[in-house]
């Protein structure tokens, strides 16, 4: 038997949780934080033992621990990320809301296992969106980004880290278990793609005032340790200083966060935030996300028509999706979930989607399946 | 150092004559002291969780990150770990860590991380107006035990030399310059430094004359086996005719938790 040479260039053999942590590491992440969680324990598994990445993982008593430590590192000027499933999240998102009202950076990655509750610790399902988007208590901005395969999560692991410290808010890399754990080639030449940002840091002049009302809802950063700066970060509502108020004053401090996350919306239209595969021009197009885009993609493919794959959720990109859907009259969302989660998001966005495909045992989509379930909603 | 510095113009909503007038009062000798000896003013943080005794970082013209409630021994981990220079400081309460933050204690403890802890024990809920904690003696009538806790209380400087602190002391807020001493000592120890501060909430549980008629100062160093007969001497019950020690029980020296993760 003769085996042919292939031409193609050798790319990265990684699995989503790798590519995560070398997106992460990448853009200068220098603590993870994690509680083992199928199935996102790999990631510090990865970390602690690829020394030369040069991120220290640090295993806290429980996610409680684990985000606030998180929260205390990047309050002291390092970029910090942490780690869990959708039961660890829970346990999380009084954190979350401190990090929102505190204006701390923080990367959350969540990887989607079968739930409610325990659930199916190996198996797959997409039942944590509506949950990610509107968990914490209070108005927090926040960013939700799912990749689908080992090279989204590259990419948009060092892209989520840096809008983290960008905006000073949450960031939610939203995976599924079998994007976290399937082995997916990857293009080394995203990795050049990733930089270590810079943040928004105080001029050192005048005094320093961590929650500055600005025009963008951004105010500029110090560290403790700086020298002629008072940081003061608070999770009670506060003034400028980060001194704990409740008088009407308030309002100020609510509306710079309000510009804030309307500086974020626009800075998502000018990102890669929903992606489009098969035929351009179709009238009918699917609508998948995570691991599902996979097999939606080969049958728009073989079917001639669109998918449509919407990667950053919140904030929602309203105008790429508006552009994307231009022309397309018949709608479908293919989800790996009981009730439809990203057909809601769309619905709540004025988007109607004409038919969904639900699939919910753990098992992950088969072409045949969706096309047969395609071919009866048509 | 002019002490004023150290004050915000943050109004003071403690109730009037509230002992952590004492316990800010001794800490910002502290501050004052150990600027006067070389630490930089911009190196220290603070940390606290929700209570009263939270709104210590309101008043204090400081570094601070007033946290979650139980929550802010883990926020000060992560400040060490980021900041190795740092002095980083957590005041909490008995209701904020130990009922809701207890495991964050015992593990800060265990990994004897290079933080100091400034209990304000008032035993009692005092911001939600009086409900029992873990440090409130047996029959305590608070708002949500009318009848008076079924509960008894713990002792906390038995559970903390059980989970591997390697400094602990207990104070008093009313005796300020034995207090700021003892908070000097703990912030110049190296590695997870414990201080109790037995606090009278003159509002809701007013113990400061039992206090008062009970309380003497121990001589340290004390060898572990001496700290734990002088930590038992008593068990935070009321009534009872025992004697309450104050001063250091307990101080060996150990590699911190950021020493190691930070090491290579």
């Amino acid at each position: 038997m003769k085996i042919e040479k292939i031409s193609k260039e050798p790319s990265l053999l990684l699995t989503g949780n790798e590519a995560t942590a070398l997106g992460l590491a990448k853009a200068g992440l220098k603590f993870y934080f994690a509680y083992p969680m199928t199935p996102a324990t790999s990631i510090m598994n990865f970390l602690a033992k690829m020394e030369d990445l040069n991120v220290k993982v640090i295993q806290p008593e429980n996610e409680i621990s684990v985000i606030n430590m998180a929260l205390g590192a990047s309050f002291a000027g390092a970029k910090s990320a942490v780690g869990t499933s959708g039961g660890g999240f829970a346990l999380m998102t009084e954190g979350l809301s401190l990090a929102g009202q505190s204006e701390t950076p923080i990367l959350i990655v969540e990887s989607q296992r079968g739930g409610p509750s325990t659930g199916m610790p190996t198996y797959n399902l997409q039942g944590d969106l509506l949950f990610v988007l509107s968990a914490g208590h209070g108005d927090i901005p926040r960013f939700v980004i799912a990749p689908g395969d080992a090279a989204e999560c590259l990419y948009y692991s060092g892209l989520g880290l840096n809008l983290a410290w960008k905006y000073q808010t949450p960031v939610i890399l939203l995976i599924d278990k079998d994007v976290s754990e399937n082995t997916f080639c990857v293009n080394e030449k995203i990795l050049n793609l990733i930089q270590s940002e810079k943040p928004l840091l105080w001029a050192k002049s005048g005094d320093y005032k961590r929650y500055k009302i600005t025009e963008d809802g951004v105010s500029p950063l110090a560290f403790p340790g700086e020298k002629d700066a008072i940081v003061k970060a608070d999770s009670y509502e506060h003034d400028e200083f980060g001194i704990t108020i409740e008088s009407e004053e308030v309002e100020k401090m609510q509306e710079k966060r309000l510009r804030k996350y309307e500086t974020m919306k626009k800075a998502v239209e000018k990102l890669p935030a929903v992606k489009v595969y098969g035929n351009q021009n179709s009238n009918i197009a699917l609508v998948a996300w995570g691991i599902t885009k996979g097999a939606a993609k080969e049958i728009a493919e073989n079917l001639g028509i669109k998918l449509i794959q919407p990667i950053i959720i919140e904030p929602f990109p309203q105008k790429q999706m508006r552009e994307v859907l231009k022309g397309v009259e018949k709608l479908f969302s293919i989800e790996l979930n009981t009730t439809g989660q990203m057909a809601k998001v769309l619905n709540s966005q004025g988007i109607k989607v004409d038919g969904k495909i639900l699939k919910y045992n753990g098992r992950p989509f088969f072409v045949k399946e969706i096309e047969d379930k395609l071919k009866k909603l048509l | 150092m002019n002490q004023k510095n150290l004050d915000t113009y943050c109004q003071n909503t403690w109730c009037p004559g509230c002992t952590n007038f004492g316990i800010l009062e001794a800490l910002k000798r502290t501050v004052s002291e150990l600027i006067e000896r070389g630490i930089k003013r911009e190196n220290f943080v603070f940390t606290c969780g929700i209570g009263c005794h939270g709104k210590n970082v309101d008043y204090l013209n400081l570094n601070s990150f007033y946290g979650l409630h139980g929550r802010c021994l883990c926020t000060a981990q992560g400040i060490k770990l980021a900041g190795p220079n740092l002095k980083v400081i957590a005041f909490v309460g008995d209701g904020d860590i130990y009922n809701e933050g207890i495991s964050h204690l015992i593990h800060a403890a265990k990994r004897n991380s290079d933080i100091t802890v400034l209990v304000h024990d008032n035993r009692n809920f005092a911001l939600t107006v009086s409900q029992f904690t873990a440090t409130s003696p047996k029959g305590f009538k608070g708002s949500s035990t009318p009848q008076g806790s079924i509960e008894e209380p713990f002792n906390p400087l038995e559970l903390i030399l059980v989970s591997g602190a390697t400094f602990i002391a207990r104070g008093y807020a009313l005796k300020i310059d034995h207090l700021k001493d003892l908070i000097v000592k703990a912030i110049e120890h190296k590695g997870f430094s414990f201080l109790e501060i037995l606090q009278p909430c003159i509002t809701f549980f007013d113990n400061r004359k039992f206090y008062e008629e009970r309380i003497y100062e121990i001589k340290s160093p004390l060898s572990k086996e001496e700290a734990e007969i002088k930590i038992r001497e008593w068990d935070y019950l009321n009534g009872e005719k025992s004697k309450i020690p104050i001063g250091v029980f307990y101080k060996v020296e150990k590699p911190t938790f950021e020493e190691l993760v930070l090491k290579g």
